[in-house]
């Protein structure tokens, strides 16, 4: 499980270009200047890349923070 | 970077940045209709790699025509006109267009196509990516209209574009991946971001060549280990019978390819090398005297066989050709060989042989084809030769007491031309790949080459160089701007191949008469530093040039007409 928070927190911080120390579970997309549209595909792409897996269209929308972006690799692994 | 997922591309580039912060930045646009920002990871990640500071901008989404009115200060642009997209915005369903709507859509398409390639033929370097109907599925026993429109535009496009504009075939790297991998349906539904990840890795390796040369970073030598590289078994031991590279035999065939592509590869303009743990008569009696061999001592221009370390003979080569470390590509079979060079030199480009055997021929071409840039010019086709020549002449120098003799004995000869529109193309390409001898270190295409000849502005001098060894070809150019009586010389550079010989004093007194002759008055000219070209950095200190102001980056002089003082070289003939 911690190894998954770990994964998620580098694809993040590799995307958004932050430190993943500053990563947080309550972190939401609000927190992160970085985090724009653009950079929000960005994200599902390496997600999907990094851990194999189809991140399904409706749930692409959802998944500006992370307990949600954990919830559904969850499910997805 | 193919083995990288994304978020170590990403991760990565953000360190890579920082690195290449203080080098010049290469200026790239794209103009689409699709978003395809994940192209600008993969070309930043190959770019810094090969030691280039890539800015990539880009246009509005689905906005290129207006967007290319407005590319001033960019080096290259792309531009990705995606079919699927153009023909979703339609409501009518594409294959169940008439005749008629086909035709009418073609004509309403070209003519914007005309538009934006002739915007795009004012930049220095242009890239138009080939039209694909790939997106579309396609029934092999019907005539698609999708299909059909794709191969109009394409022809439209090749027969229209100018010469600074490359065509892409796009379809080529779909080949490459297949189809399947890559499109992503679910972004394009989302957010038209059509592309995998995948196909942008594959085109960014399609346009690398072009990329490299533009920015002067185009390799130059290939040098192949012996033992398991150039042959199967180890000389050594196996001797000269147990040594395989034979067309007729199974695994020999293979590196019989290898020796063979290494041959044309030397008929092209690359310099092939040979860097192996051998005793240097053994390896020079296969050269001589195995019946299988393609590879010959004509084509190999430089050899390091003997038992120092790789690292310390691949850094000997890389000088006695005068070309940069990062100028090299390394082939080995041995992946303690390998790393170490790696370690040892991060700059030169390795190849491992790869252990499924049957694969290298393909993964030696893939390579070559990822960072060896093919002009065809006459001039490259002579280049192992003159290679050769460049070493015998070092070889001239030990015999010689001092520079001076050594000189009077080669028997210089320069010929200086002005504004030659015959040479254009070698004056660019010159530009683009010198990096020692060069004052300012800028690049420039065939096209601003053209332009600035014809605009009654910029003297372009072109000197071509020949001795009693050979003609070395068309080596120098020098390219002043004049303005009433001022002169500036704006670049001034010279192949490695005739460095350490004086030329540049004599064709700066040739310059100098000229100049004078044209009513010139004062002459400025610059220094601007790069990794490469600090041999140069006092060059016009040499010439007496006032110094008017000074930076870490860059110098600024300054001399009346009348104040240089020719050198007269006895030495060098100019005809």
């Amino acid at each position: 499980m911690e190894n998954l928070d770990e994964r998620i927190k580098e694809a993040m911080a590799s995307v958004f270009g932050v430190d993943a120390a500053t990563l947080n579970e309550d972190t939401t997309q609000d927190d992160i200047t970085e985090w724009d549209s653009l950079k929000h595909l960005d994200l599902i792409v390496a997600l999907e890349d990094e851990f194999g897996v189809t991140i399904p269209l409706e749930e692409v929308g959802n998944m500006t923070n992370f307990k949600y972006i954990r919830l559904t690799l969850q499910e997805l692994l | 970077m193919e083995n990288l997922k994304y978020s170590e591309i990403l991760k990565a580039n953000n360190q890579k940045k920082k690195e290449a912060e203080h080098l010049k930045p290469y200026r790239i646009k794209v103009l689409s209709n699709i978003t395809c920002n994940q192209l600008s990871s993969t070309l930043s990640f190959h770019l810094y790699d090969q030691r280039v500071n890539p800015v990539i901008e880009f246009g509005n989404y689905d906005n290129i025509i207006q967007d290319s009115f407005s590319l001033e200060g960019v080096d290259l642009v792309i531009v990705h006109y995606d079919l699927l997209n153009l023909l979703d915005k339609d409501e009518a369903y594409y294959e169940d267009y008439s005749e008629e709507k086909v035709a009418a859509l073609e004509e309403s398409l070209t003519a914007e196509l005309g538009l934006i390639l002739q915007n795009i033929s004012h930049v220095p370097c242009a890239v138009f990516d080939g039209f694909t109907a790939s997106a579309i599925p396609v029934n092999p026993f019907r005539s698609n209209p999708s299909q059909r429109i794709a191969e109009h535009l394409n022809r439209f496009v090749q027969a229209n574009k100018a010469k600074n504009t490359y065509w892409i075939d796009t379809e080529h790297i779909i080949r490459q991946l297949g189809a399947r991998h890559s499109f992503d349906f679910k972004l394009y539904t989302l957010s038209k971001t059509l592309y995998t990840i995948d196909f942008w890795k594959e085109y960014t390796y399609t346009l690398s060549p072009l990329l490299l040369k533009l920015t002067g970073h185009a390799k130059k030598a290939v040098v192949f280990d012996c033992d398991n590289t150039l042959w199967k078994g180890i000389l050594g031991e196996d001797g000269m019978q147990g040594i395989d590279m034979s067309f007729h035999s199974k695994m020999g065939v293979i590196y019989h390819k290898v020796q063979q592509m290494a041959v044309w590869l030397s008929k092209h303009g690359v310099i092939i090398g040979l860097c192996s743990k051998n005793n240097p008569e053994d390896v020079q009696e296969v050269l001589e005297k195995h019946p299988d061999m393609a590879l010959r001592n004509q084509h190999i221009v430089i050899s390091e066989v003997n038992w120092n370390d790789k690292a310390s003979n691949l850094k000997s080569i890389a000088e006695n050709l005068n070309i940069g470390l990062d100028s090299i590509l390394f082939v080995d079979d041995s992946s303690f060989e390998i790393n170490l060079v790696k370690e040892q030199l991060p700059q030169v480009t390795c190849l491992q042989v790869p252990e499924a055997i049957y694969e290298y021929p393909q993964k030696l071409a893939e390579c070559i084809n990822r960072y060896f840039y093919f002009s065809g010019s006459k001039d490259d086709l002579g280049k192992t030769e003159q290679y050769k020549q460049q070493a015998n002449r070092n070889k001239a120098k030990g015999q010689f007491h001092d520079i001076e003799s050594f000189l009077s004995s080669l028997d210089i000869q320069l010929t200086v031309a002005r504004n030659d529109g015959q040479s254009v193309e070698r004056i660019a390409q010159l530009t683009q790949k010198t990096n020692q001898f060069n004052l300012c270190t800028h690049r420039y295409t065939d096209t601003q080459i053209a332009d600035w000849m014809a605009d009654g502005k910029h003297l372009i001098y072109s000197v071509s160089v020949k001795d009693k060894f050979g003609d070395l070809g068309l080596t120098a150019v020098a390219i002043v701007t004049m303005e009433g009586h001022k002169a500036e010389i704006t670049d001034f550079l010279m192949s490695c191949r005739i460095m350490g010989r004086n030329i540049e004093f004599a064709i700066m007194d040739t310059i100098w008469a000229d100049l004078k002759k044209e009513g010139c008055e004062v002459v400025t000219a610059h220094y601007l530093a790069t990794t490469k070209n600090k041999p140069v950095s006092d060059f016009y200190e040499k010439l007496n040039f006032k110094l008017v102001s000074s930076t870490e980056e860059q110098k600024d002089y300054q001399l009346n007409v009348n104040d240089y003082t020719y050198k007269n070289l006895n030495y060098i003939k100019i005809l």
